[in-house]
């Protein structure tokens, strides 16, 4: 595909600030960027972005799926679906993450393995997160119990094979037995390790951390909470300065307080990955649906359910989060876009391609309006989502969720 | 009188130098390499830090700030400058028979100082706090927030109560916060059950500083991030702090110190002590509880609830230096200068400073405390 395209607005964040200006795409990767006051080529098509945002494309490392449309499938078309849709939500890039299922596991890695070699429309696919089943038992959360296994090299490897070298992120608990092992194994094959759904300890987790552990999922979920004798594994994650901290910033996972003492605690922004932990029923309406054995309520705020109140996941995406940083936080956008662009893609190794506004990176750039609404959003420089294109809905969405109730209002 | 010592740590850095001490005030600090004559006291193997101020201890080495015998009060002082304090809030609170003898009792020896640390007023930690976070409380020492019975303890200590520590969340309307606060003495909130929202509301009504900050409250949730998350986020208020150790551990501290955004600024180190502090390890009784003192110098109950600290707040203060590695300028804002500007009396002490209080603490190498002056009169020597 040759194709010259230009971007103009008085709000670029570029990887060096906000800046006024003119950004030009050539074969889908940045070529050039004109100061507000420099010449511009003038047979070039260009956006008038005025008045509007141009940020980096978001890059989702933990989510499993949104609107009908999930990444725990063994239907490759389906992760194909997904992709394409990702966009309308400013998705550019993002790791299909699964949970545990015992029954189709390689089944499942196998069919997003051949979504991405067969190519996808949408958001870049950039492999697999497998976020269990090596949960700490006790913090299994959103999934059944009968799910988790305990983390052995053999089975580690097994997934590794089956994946095709896609996987590149695995969440596991560090303080499980077997678990050490399984991350130093993993970590050597460059799979980003996650210490995540744990009971661990300060301690435990800094012997993860030294067996190859890199990031904390959800941070301050599914995990101990900070006790003054023993702030666990999320004190130490947040004290711990080379650690990425993964956050939901959908407040309801995190109180907007608790994530204000997250940044100071841990005081770096450029470690923080904000993450959707989006599922198939987020932007769903709400209601009382059945699906993968259990009811899971969506609740008219925006919450998602399980019947006993747990959480599962959240029914919003990165971009909503930051609304909230901006909106809630009071924090610029110029220090929010790092963290769902420059650090998820440092973290994944792909900071060269991807993750900012630079020339001779990806033209992964998304345009919104100054309520957060997406207006365009460029994949490697091909337009995947305009405002007011249709989102397809999956055809197979009623098998897999089947509505018990309308309007779930109370719970 | 003159004491001469390489690391004086004065309010403008840590100098060698000459302190020049009359009428109990600092006279003139010099800088140099001053020579040595006949009345100058040499200290140039030890450190000179400004004397420490302890706004929560309820006794020290067999002493009770709630005896009702005026000798026990009186060895208080002197038990206290033992340990490098140069002037204190006797901790009182627990509500018994002999509470307003006293309230009586300390309020003579604040108007008539005797020898030994200086008693500056007393915190009353308590009766009105949350029984659900009542630590080593009883519940009879315990009662629901009460402006007249608050106005009796005020007459009984002839207006010598400073600070009270109260859980805000029980005080309705926070009238007896308010009330207080009016009578220009400072609210702490803890041993409390606050959440966030319940402690921001006592804020508002005028709650100054957080009791034993992360001790007596609930811990910081990801949801509800509590009376803890408040008392750090807030820029207003000060924090008090345990510093032993096992109260709150010290990656928690250093926790602490993020959280609030002037850090050490604004963070007051308390020994919370009591009449076991001091002494070693054993089973000792305490209004009929058994208490325990651990190897580590925790004072808990039978069931494991700690019950204060055996350690003084100096070994706080070197724990904070070797293992926290604060630098011994902060470490002495947290031991004087804070607590000298809660309690509105930093023009004359709280740091070394000409035309300030000779308050000073002289400790050697190990921490131990060589002397102890009070307004410029040596009460304590090894």
């Amino acid at each position: 595909m040759k194709s010259s395209f230009m971007i103009t607005s008085d709000s670029i964040y570029l990887e060096d600030g906000c800046k006024s200006g003119t950004i030009l795409i050539e074969n889908g990767i940045i070529k050039k960027w004109f100061n507000k006051e420099e010449l511009v080529p003038k047979n070039i098509e260009c956006i008038n972005a005025k008045g509007k945002i141009v940020i980096p494309g978001i890059i989702d490392v933990h989510s499993h799926g949104y609107l009908s449309w999930s990444a725990k499938t063994i239907n490759k078309n389906e992760i194909k679906g997904l992709s394409k849709i990702l966009p309308s939500i400013g998705v550019t890039s993002t790791l299909a993450t699964t949970t545990a299922w015992k029954e189709e596991e390689y089944h499942m890695l196998s069919s997003i393995a051949d979504a991405i070699e067969e190519g996808c429309e949408g958001a870049k696919i950039l492999g697999i997160h497998m976020e269990g089943p090596f949960y700490n038992p006790d913090k299994h959360n959103a999934t059944p119990r009968k799910e988790v296994i305990p983390p052995t090299i053999e089975k580690a490897e097994s997934y590794w094979k089956e994946a095709r070298g896609y996987l590149k992120y695995m969440t596991i608990a560090p303080e499980v037995e077997g678990a050490i092992d399984v991350i130093q194994f993993l970590s050597e094959k460059g799979v980003v390790i996650g210490a995540g759904h744990t009971y661990a300890t300060r301690e435990e987790l800094k012997k993860g951390i030294e067996a190859g552990v890199k990031v904390s999922i959800h941070t301050g979920n599914a995990m101990r909470q900070i006790d003054r004798r023993e702030i666990g594994a999320m004190g130490a994650a947040l004290l711990d300065k080379d650690i990425y901290c993964e956050i939901i910033c959908d407040l309801f996972h995190l109180s907007k307080e608790m994530l204000e003492i997250m940044f100071r605690v841990k005081k770096d922004l450029s470690k923080f990955v904000m993450i959707s932990d989006s599922d198939i029923l987020s932007g769903i309406d709400p209601g009382i649906y059945y699906a993968f054995g259990k009811n899971i309520h969506i609740h008219v705020d925006g919450r998602i359910l399980l019947d006993d109140g747990t959480i599962s996941g959240s029914s919003k995406y990165v971009l909503y989060g930051i609304k909230n940083l901006v909106e809630k936080l009071h924090m610029d956008l110029e220090k929010v876009v790092p963290m769902f662009s420059l650090n998820p893609a440092t973290l994944m190794g792909i900071q060269n391609k991807k993750g900012s506004l630079k020339i001779g990176k990806d033209a992964d750039i998304v345009i919104l309006d100054e309520n957060f609404e997406v207006q365009n959003t460029f994949v490697e420089g091909k337009c995947c989502y305009r405002k007011g294109d249709t989102i397809i809905r999956n055809d197979n969405f009623e098998k897999i969720c089947i509505k018990v109730k309308e309007n779930e209002n109370s719970l | 009188m003159k004491i001469r010592c390489n690391e004086i740590y004065t309010e403008n850095g840590c100098i060698e130098g000459l302190l020049i001490i009359e009428d109990g005030k600092i006279k003139d600090i010099i800088c140099g390499n001053i020579p040595l004559d006949e009345d100058t006291l040499d200290a140039r193997e030890h450190r000179i830090l400004p004397g420490i101020i302890d706004i929560h201890t309820h006794g020290y080495m067999g002493c009770n700030a709630q005896a009702t015998e005026i000798s026990e009060l009186v060895d208080l002082s002197k038990k206290m400058a033992m340990a490098g304090v140069t002037s204190f809030l006797p901790t009182a609170g627990e509500h018994f028979e002999g509470e307003m003898i006293n309230l009586s009792l300390l309020a003579d020896l604040i108007e008539n100082p005797v020898e030994g640390a200086k008693m500056l007023g007393i915190h009353m930690e308590g009766p009105f706090l949350n029984p659900n976070k009542k630590g080593a409380f009883t519940l009879q020492q315990l009662l629901p927030c009460n402006i007249d019975k608050m106005k009796e303890y005020i007459r009984a200590s002839r207006n010598n109560i400073k600070y009270v520590s109260l859980a805000p969340e029980i005080d309705e309307g926070g009238k007896l916060i308010q009330y207080l606060t009016k009578e220009g003495i400072i609210v702490a909130g803890g041993h409390t059950n606050a959440t966030y929202n319940e402690y921001r509301k006592g804020i508002h009504y005028g709650v100054k500083a957080s009791t034993h900050t992360g001790n007596g409250m609930a811990q910081i949730d990801r949801r509800e991030v509590g009376a803890l998350g408040a008392a750090l986020l807030s820029d207003e208020i000060y924090n008090e702090i345990i510093c032993d150790l096992h109260h709150i551990s010290s990656e928690m501290l250093e926790i602490m110190f993020r959280i609030k955004k002037e850090g050490m600024h604004k963070m007051i180190m308390i020994s919370d002590s009591g009449q076991l502090s001091g002494n070693p390890p054993g089973v000792y009784e305490k209004y009929g509880q058994k208490r325990i003192i651990d190897e580590n110098g925790m004072i808990c109950l039978e069931d494991g609830t700690i019950a204060g600290s055996s350690h003084n707040l100096l070994y706080g203060m070197m724990n904070l230096e070797k293992y926290l590695h604060k630098n011994m300028e902060d470490i002495i804002m947290m031991s004087s200068k804070n607590p000298a500007k809660l309690l509105g009396i930093d023009d004359t002490k709280g740091s070394i400073d000409v035309g300030k209080d000779a308050d000073l603490l002289i400790i050697n190498k190990d921490y131990e405390v060589e002397y102890t002056f009070v307004e410029g009169n040596c009460v304590y020597s090894k």
